[in-house]
């Protein structure tokens, strides 16, 4: 009696050890697939993040070549995407929310300095009648549509992601495996509030 | 004291052990599973913020929610466009409303319609979708993926405000969607996409014979290609347990579906139907 006793108790243990290690290894491929398609968005939003620092230099020519046009709101743009391209983040990096925060900030201080220069360009009518400037312009707007568009994109996986891994019983594995919770796009400071056009 | 009755009868000698018989393991395991179950049940969180949802995917290649196209513009330029998406793969499709939706953004609306939808082939994504918004004058242009090289953002710029504004603004709304969709054509014919002849959705309805009737008869094959391994195995092993095998009658001829001539609309023009293609916000909005 005691033996059968002692089997069964080996039996039910050995059972439930299979059916625990099952359900963690199934738990960590799914943080794993979550966290690379994360890590795939990521590669997206530098991509379209490096577009427009790329159609930048052509839009400041453009622009220079318009008589008289105002030297700091281009000195300002030109500054603001040097800075921009000097914080770099990689895959790793993006887990660190201080560091998310400042890519987030620096690019963000682009895209306003970009704005403020499109803007001040409604002053000078023979450069917005300008085919050359009207090409420029309409490629950052697609650009910045596609910033949106990727950025949306990202914090819909991470969401999927942060999601799984506080999950119960995923919670388990995921602090055991080091799966950390990951920082989203927020939306920039004051910008529920419509820019100020003055002339 | 032990109440009698119900329980199992006390044979003298025997220890009355835990339930670790096989319908006590299974008792505890059931009990697991529910508990399980109960624990796994991912209660869904409040739902945040959401935009309106996208309408239903189209299914022509033109949908007028405004009226403002005459029946029969609407069928040739839906013809024009099926007829140009069996010659080269890319699909183009137009949607005209009065409004843009409440609670978005004309972009966000666009790109959102032509992910959910699958404008354009899976994995080529070359699919253009062409918004048109009557009251609110404005309209978009949403190229995919696969088209973002022979349609940059500037190109679909001139084409809506050179070619298909300036039309809608003399009020020619079916003169202005077949100009729009001619510049189409003939700037994504830069990209070397070629087509199979079908739309996605005469693909869809004529599917590949070989392909459906595979999964019916692979069973019979592997079971008898097991069963000839077997009485080959038998026959190896000894004369004494060979039972001979019959040879195999296999051999059903694969038929070529015939072609679903009927169609379950009530109008023959040709339906469209989403490749799976996505676009990642690449276009021009523009107004009129």
């Amino acid at each position: 009696m005691g033996k059968s006793v002692a089997l069964g108790c080996i039996v039910l243990i050995l059972v439930g050890v299979l059916v625990i290690g099952g359900m963690a290894a199934g738990a960590y491929n799914r943080l794993n697939a979550a966290d690379q398609a994360v890590s795939g968005g990521w590669a997206q939003v530098e991509n379209v993040y490096q577009r427009r620092a790329d159609l930048i230099p052509n839009l400041v020519e453009t622009v220079k070549g318009a008589a008289n046009f105002e030297k700091e709101t281009l000195t300002q743009v030109i500054q603001a995407r040097a800075s921009a391209t000097q914080v770099k983040l990689d895959a790793n990096s993006i887990k660190d929310p201080a560091a998310f925060a400042k890519f987030q900030q620096a690019q963000d201080g682009l895209g306003s300095a970009l704005g403020r220069l499109l803007v001040s360009v409604e002053k000078y009518p023979e450069l917005k009648a300008n085919q050359n400037y009207r090409d420029l312009q309409a490629q950052l707007e697609g650009t910045e549509n596609r910033i949106a568009v990727e950025r949306g994109r990202f914090n819909d996986v991470t969401q999927a992601y942060n999601t799984l891994r506080r999950s119960f019983p995923t919670v388990i594995v995921a602090n055991f495996a080091g799966f950390k919770e990951r920082p989203y796009f927020k939306a920039a400071e004051g910008s529920d509030k419509p820019p100020a056009v003055k002339f | 004291m032990r109440r009698g009755g119900g329980q199992r009868p006390f044979v003298a000698g025997e220890r009355r052990a835990a339930p670790l018989t096989f319908e006590g393991i299974s008792l505890f395991f059931s009990s697991l599973g529910f508990v399980f179950l109960f624990v796994f049940v991912l209660f869904p969180g409040a739902a945040s913020a959401a935009p309106p949802p996208v309408p239903p995917r189209p299914a022509k290649y033109v949908t007028d929610s405004a009226g403002v196209l005459a029946p029969d513009r609407a069928a040739a330029l839906n013809e024009k466009l099926a007829a140009f998406e069996r010659e080269t793969s890319n699909q183009v499709i137009f949607w005209i409303d009065r409004r843009v939706p409440e609670g978005t953004t004309l972009e966000e609306f666009a790109n959102r319609c032509a992910h959910e939808w699958g404008v354009g082939q899976k994995g080529k994504s070359n699919g253009v979708t062409f918004f048109l918004f009557t009251e609110d004058r404005k309209m978009r242009m949403e190229v995919g993926y696969g088209l973002e090289g022979a349609i940059p953002d500037a190109r679909a710029h001139r084409i809506d405000t050179e070619i298909i504004g300036p039309l809608l603004k003399a009020g020619d709304v079916a003169g202005a969607l077949d100009a729009g969709a001619d510049a189409i054509f003939a700037a994504a014919r830069g990209e070397p996409y070629k087509g199979t002849g079908r739309t996605a959705a005469e693909t869809r309805r004529n599917p590949n014979a070989f392909w459906f009737f595979l999964p019916i008869f692979l069973p019979f094959v592997v079971v008898a290609f097991v069963l000839v391994f077997a009485a080959y195995a038998r026959r190896r092993a000894g004369p004494a347990g060979a039972s001979g095998w019959r040879s195999w009658s296999g051999g059903s001829s694969w038929s070529s579906s015939s072609s679903d001539s009927s169609s379950s609309s009530s109008d023959s023009s040709s339906d469209f139907s989403g490749g799976g293609g996505d676009s990642g916000g690449g276009g021009s909005s523009d107004s009129y």
